[in-house]
C-alpha cells in the first residue's frame, strides 16, 4: 500500500471500462429503464447483452480482466425471479468461488460481483453500477492493487 | 419427433446463394444513428462512423438522422444490394424497440435475421452520460467496436416448425381440473383427465358453503363434474396415477397406470354392495366425519357415480358379488396401463390441509383433545350431508358447544414449521363458519384468534362486518397453547390479547384450528417425472410470478389452481382458464414455430459427465444409455447455462458461443480500442 494520499474522485477518473454481463430479461430491461429515464452513471460501465447471468463462467470474466477490464459484474433477475428458473443463483453460486479463488490469489475479490435489478426500476440497475464502482474504489484504495502509481 | 419444414418465411435467397455468402468474408454494415438529438447531441456520430470504417470487415459505415425511418431502413436495404453486405450493425436505440426492425430488412433481403447486430448507443450511452461527452465519445467507439466484432462471426439460426399432437393431458379433477379440461375440450381439444382418488370434483365438493355469498359448493360445480363427465371429447380416469412422461412442448409421451374399481362400469349405483358389506371404517372423503363400508361411494352425488371396492380392507366375503343385482362386482379385475401422446400438460393436483399434529401445544389428534379439529372437519360437520344433520357437535360427547374458539394461521405465517407463506384463504372461511356457527346458536360465543385478518378483495370487508356485527368476536394473538382440566376435561385456549396486552385464557368447548393449505401428498414424485422446478414452499414453480403465473418451468406444461400456490376457488378457476387457453394455443394452431438458437455439442471434445444435463432447467438435454448427451431443440429455452459447467466447453450456444463472447468483451475490456 502507498502512502500518499488518494483521492476517491482521482481512482474513479482512471476507472475506464467495468465490463457488465446483464441477462437479456431483467438485467437488459432496468439498464434501459434508467437510460430513458435519464438517470447519469459512471461513463466506464460497459454492457454486455448475455441470454442469462449463468450463462456467464469463468472464461468470459477472465477475458475480460486479461483484457483490459478493471471489474467484472453480472447482473441478473432477483433471486426466485429468474427467466430461466436458476441462472442468476447458479451464478451468485460461480461469482462466490470465483472471489474465494481470488483471494487466496492475493487479489481483491471487489473485482468480480454479481447483482441483481429490476426491469421496471431503473434505480436498481444505478444502484448496482454505483455500487461497483464504489467497491472498486475502495478495494483499490485500501489494498492498491491495480494502477497503483500514486 | 420434430418435424422440419424449413424456414417460415420465405426468403428471395436461393439456397446456393445464401451457401455463397457463408464462403464468403464478412463484409459488414455500420449505421449509426442520430435518434434527433437523442443521441447526436451527446456522441459525435460522424466520429464514430469514420471509427467504425477503420475496423477490419466493415465495408460501409454510415450515420443518418433515423435509421428507424423508412430512408434509414432503405439504407441498410440498399448497403446488401450494393455492396453485398452480409452482416449488418446498426447503432441506435435498444434491441427491444427497433431491433426487431432492422432484423426484418435485411431478412426481406434474403439474409437470416440473426445476422443483424444491434448496439445500444442511446439508453446505455448518450442519454445517460450527457454531462460526460468526451467519455461517452469513447464508450460509443467501444461499443460500436463489441458489436462489429460480435457481428462478424454471428451464425445462420434456423426458424423451424415443429408439429404438435392435438391433445392435452389434465392431471387432478378438482375444481380447476375440471374448468381446465372443460374449456379445452370446448376448443375442439380432446382431453384426458386423470384423478388420484375415486370421484371428481376435489375439495370443493367438500365444502359447506363458499363465501363470501354463501352459496352451495355442490350446486356451482354439479354443472361442470356433469359436463366433464359426459364430454365427448374428454376421456376421464379415476384411480390414476402418472407412471412416466417423455417429450416436450407440443410432443409429449405420458403413461398412467389405472388401479381397478373391482366394480364394472355397468354399476346402477343401487347401493346394495354397500348395504350388506360387514365392514365398517371412518370415510376419509367425509374427514373421519362419518362411516363407510369396504366397497363404498364416496358422497351420495359422486361422479362417476360407480362403487369401488376398498381392496386393502376388503375381508373377501364375497357378500357383495352375491348380491350385486347387475352381477357389476368382480374381484378379478387388474391395473391396467395406459400410453397417450399429448400436445400439453396441464397439472392441477391441488392442496392438502396442513396436519396440525406436529404443532404439539395444540394437541391435534390426542387422547383427551377430541374437541380440536380443523376447519374442513367443521365443514363437512356443517354440510348438508353430514351424519350430524347439518348441527355443529363436540366429537366427544354429542353436545351442542357453548363456546367455539377458532385459532388462525396453523402451519402457515409460522417459521417454526417452515411455512412462512400467508396461506390468503383461511381468515376468509373462518370468519364464514364463524358466522354460520352464530347463526345457527345464537347463545353459542365464537371467537376467532387472529395474528392479522386478511380479506382483500370485493365483497369480503363486508363478511368481516357481517361477523363482528353479528357477534362475533375478535381477538388479536396467536394462542400459546390448548390446555385440559385433567377432571373435567374442560378445554382452555391461552392466549395474549395484544392490542389490550391481556393474558386469558378462553373457555373452549370445540377449537377449529384454520389449517393451511400446503402442497399435496405425491406432489415430489410427480415433479421430478414431469421435471419441473418447485418452489421453496414445495409447490410447483411458476414460470415468471408476474407475467406467466400458469406456465410451469418446462414449456407445454402448465399449473392449474393450487399446486401453485393457496388459492381461494375464484382464483383457482381463473387460474385454471389461463391455463387451459395458453396450454390449448400451440394445439389449436398445429405447430409451434421456435428459433433453433440452441446449444451445439462437440462430441469430439464431450466427455460425458453430465453435468450440463444437471442444469438444464427446462431438462432439455437427454443423455442416451453410453452417457451421450444430446439437445431436444424443442424444449432448449436459449439460456446457455450448460456452458460454464461443461469442462471441456463442448456445449455451446449458438451465437453466444465463448469465441463470439470473446471478441465482443476484448472490446469492451478496452483490449482493442483505439484510446485518443
Amino acid at each position: 500500500m502507498s502512502d500518499c494520499e488518494v483521492i476517491d474522485e482521482e481512482i474513479k477518473e482512471k476507472i475506464q471500462n467495468v465490463v457488465v454481463f446483464m441477462c437479456n430479461e431483467c438485467g437488459q430491461g432496468s439498464a434501459n429503464t434508467a437510460g430513458v429515464a435519464r438517470m447519469a452513471y459512471e461513463p466506464a460501465i460497459r454492457i454486455v447483452r448475455v441470454q442469462c447471468t449463468g450463462q456467464i463462467g469463468p472464461i468470459q470474466i477472465m477475458d475480460a480482466l486479461s483484457n483490459g477490464a478493471d471489474a467484472v459484474a453480472c447482473v441478473g433477475c432477483c433471486i426466485g425471479a429468474c427467466h430461466f428458473f436458476n441462472g442468476n443463483l447458479l451464478s451468485m453460486h460461480r461469482i462466490k468461488l470465483m472471489k474465494k479463488l481470488f483471494k487466496e490469489l492475493g487479489y481483491s475479490d471487489q473485482f468480480i460481483n454479481q447483482y441483481t435489478s429490476r426491469a421496471a426500476e431503473g434505480e436498481t440497475a444505478v444502484g448496482d453500477f454505483e455500487d461497483i464502482v464504489d467497491r472498486l474504489t475502495t478495494a483499490i484504495k485500501e489494498e492498491g492493487t491495480i494502477k497503483d502509481e500514486c | 419427433m420434430t418435424i422440419k419444414e424449413g424456414k417460415v418465411k420465405k426468403t428471395d435467397t436461393t439456397e446456393e446463394e445464401s451457401k455463397e455468402i457463408d464462403s464468403e468474408e464478412p463484409r459488414i454494415g455500420v449505421f449509426v444513428c442520430h435518434c434527433g438529438h437523442n443521441i447526436a447531441g451527446t456522441v459525435d456520430v460522424a466520429k464514430v462512423a469514420d471509427y467504425a470504417k477503420t475496423l477490419p470487415n466493415v465495408v460501409k459505415a454510415e450515420h443518418y438522422m433515423f435509421m428507424c425511418s423508412k430512408p434509414g431502413v432503405q439504407m441498410v436495404k440498399d448497403s446488401i444490394k450494393e455492396l453485398g453486405v452480409n452482416r449488418t450493425v446498426v447503432a441506435s436505440c435498444s434491441k427491444n424497440q427497433h431491433g426487431k426492425t432492422f432484423a426484418r430488412a435485411i431478412e426481406e433481403m434474403g439474409l437470416n435475421k440473426h445476422r443483424h447486430q444491434q448496439v445500444n448507443v442511446r439508453e446505455y450511452c448518450s442519454w445517460v452520460h450527457q454531462k460526460e461527452k468526451d467519455k461517452a465519445n469513447q464508450k460509443a467507439k467501444q461499443l460500436v467496436e463489441a458489436g462489429v466484432n460480435r457481428a462478424r462471426k454471428l451464425e445462420d439460426v434456423e426458424t423451424r416448425k415443429v408439429k404438435t399432437t392435438k391433445a392435452a393431458l389434465v392431471i387432478g379433477a378438482g375444481i380447476a381440473g375440471l374448468r381446465a379440461a372443460h374449456d379445452m375440450a370446448e376448443l375442439g381439444i380432446p382431453v384426458y383427465l386423470i384423478e388420484r382418488e375415486s370421484t371428481i370434483g376435489g375439495h370443493m365438493t367438500r365444502l359447506n358453503k363458499t363465501f363470501p355469498t354463501l352459496e352451495c359448493p355442490q350446486c356451482s360445480i354439479s354443472p361442470l363434474t356433469n359436463g366433464v363427465a359426459n364430454h365427448p371429447l374428454i376421456e376421464l380416469y379415476t384411480n390414476a396415477q402418472v407412471k412416466n412422461i417423455d417429450g416436450s412442448l407440443g410432443n409429449f409421451e405420458v403413461e398412467f397406470e389405472i388401479k381397478p374399481r373391482y366394480v364394472k362400469d355397468n354399476c346402477t349405483s343401487c347401493g346394495e354392495c354397500a348395504e350388506h358389506c360387514p365392514v365398517e371404517l371412518p370415510s376419509e372423503w367425509d374427514m373421519g366425519m362419518s362411516m363407510r363400508k369396504a366397497i363404498y361411494k364416496a358422497y351420495p352425488q359422486a361422479i362417476p357415480a360407480t362403487y369401488v371396492r376398498d381392496k386393502k380392507n376388503c375381508i373377501e366375503c364375497n357378500t357383495c358379488v352375491n348380491v350385486c343385482p347387475v352381477q357389476a362386482v368382480d374381484f378379478s379385475m387388474q391395473p391396467e396401463t395406459k400410453t397417450v401422446k399429448v400436445g400439453s400438460i396441464i397439472v392441477a393436483a391441488g392442496y392438502d390441509e396442513y396436519d396440525p399434529t406436529e404443532i404439539e401445544p395444540y394437541h391435534y389428534n390426542q387422547e383427551g383433545y377430541e374437541d380440536v379439529i380443523t376447519q374442513l372437519k367443521l365443514e363437512r360437520m356443517l354440510s348438508p350431508t353430514s351424519l350430524t344433520n347439518s348441527e355443529v357437535l363436540r366429537p366427544s360427547d354429542g353436545k351442542i358447544p357453548k363456546n367455539v374458539v377458532m385459532i388462525q394461521c396453523v402451519g402457515s405465517r409460522n417459521d417454526q414449521v417452515g411455512n412462512q407463506y400467508c396461506t390468503g384463504v383461511c381468515c376468509k372461511f373462518a370468519i364464514k363458519n364463524a358466522r354460520i356457527i352464530k347463526e345457527m346458536y345464537p347463545d353459542t360465543d365464537v371467537t376467532i384468534c387472529y395474528i392479522d385478518i386478511r380479506t382483500p378483495g370485493l365483497n369480503f370487508e363486508e363478511l368481516y362486518k357481517s361477523a363482528q356485527e353479528i357477534g362475533v368476536r375478535f381477538i388479536r394473538g396467536r394462542p400459546s397453547e390448548i390446555v385440559r382440566n385433567p377432571i373435567s376435561g374442560e378445554l382452555r385456549v391461552i392466549v395474549e390479547d395484544t392490542l389490550s396486552q391481556t393474558p386469558l385464557q378462553l373457555k373452549a368447548d370445540l377449537v377449529v384450528l384454520s389449517a393451511a393449505m400446503v402442497p399435496p401428498e405425491g406432489i415430489g414424485p410427480l415433479g421430478s417425472k414431469l421435471h419441473v422446478l418447485r418452489s421453496k414452499e414445495g409447490f410447483l414453480k411458476e414460470f415468471h410470478i408476474k407475467m406467466n403465473p400458469t406456465l410451469s418451468s418446462k414449456g407445454g406444461i402448465f399449473l392449474a389452481g393450487a399446486i401453485q400456490g393457496p388459492k381461494d376457488i375464484s382464483e383457482s378457476v381463473a387460474h385454471a382458464g389461463s391455463a387451459a387457453a395458453l396450454a390449448a394455443a400451440p394445439l389449436v394452431k398445429g405447430y409451434i414455430e421456435k428459433e433453433m438458437l440452441i446449444p451445439t455439442i462437440n462430441y469430439d471434445l464431450c466427455v460425458k459427465c453430465g453435468l450440463c444435463k444437471t442444469v438444464c432447467a427446462p431438462a432439455a438435454i437427454d443423455i442416451d444409455e453410453n452417457g451421450i448427451p444430446s439437445v431436444n431443440e424443442v424444449a432448449c429455452k436459449s439460456c446457455g447455462m450448460c456452458m460454464p459447467v461443461c469442462p471441456t466447453g463442448a456445449i455451446q450456444l449458438i451465437n453466444f458461443k465463448d469465441d463470439q463472447l470473446l471478441d465482443e468483451i476484448i472490446a469492451v475490456s478496452g483490449g482493442g480500442a483505439v484510446c485518443e
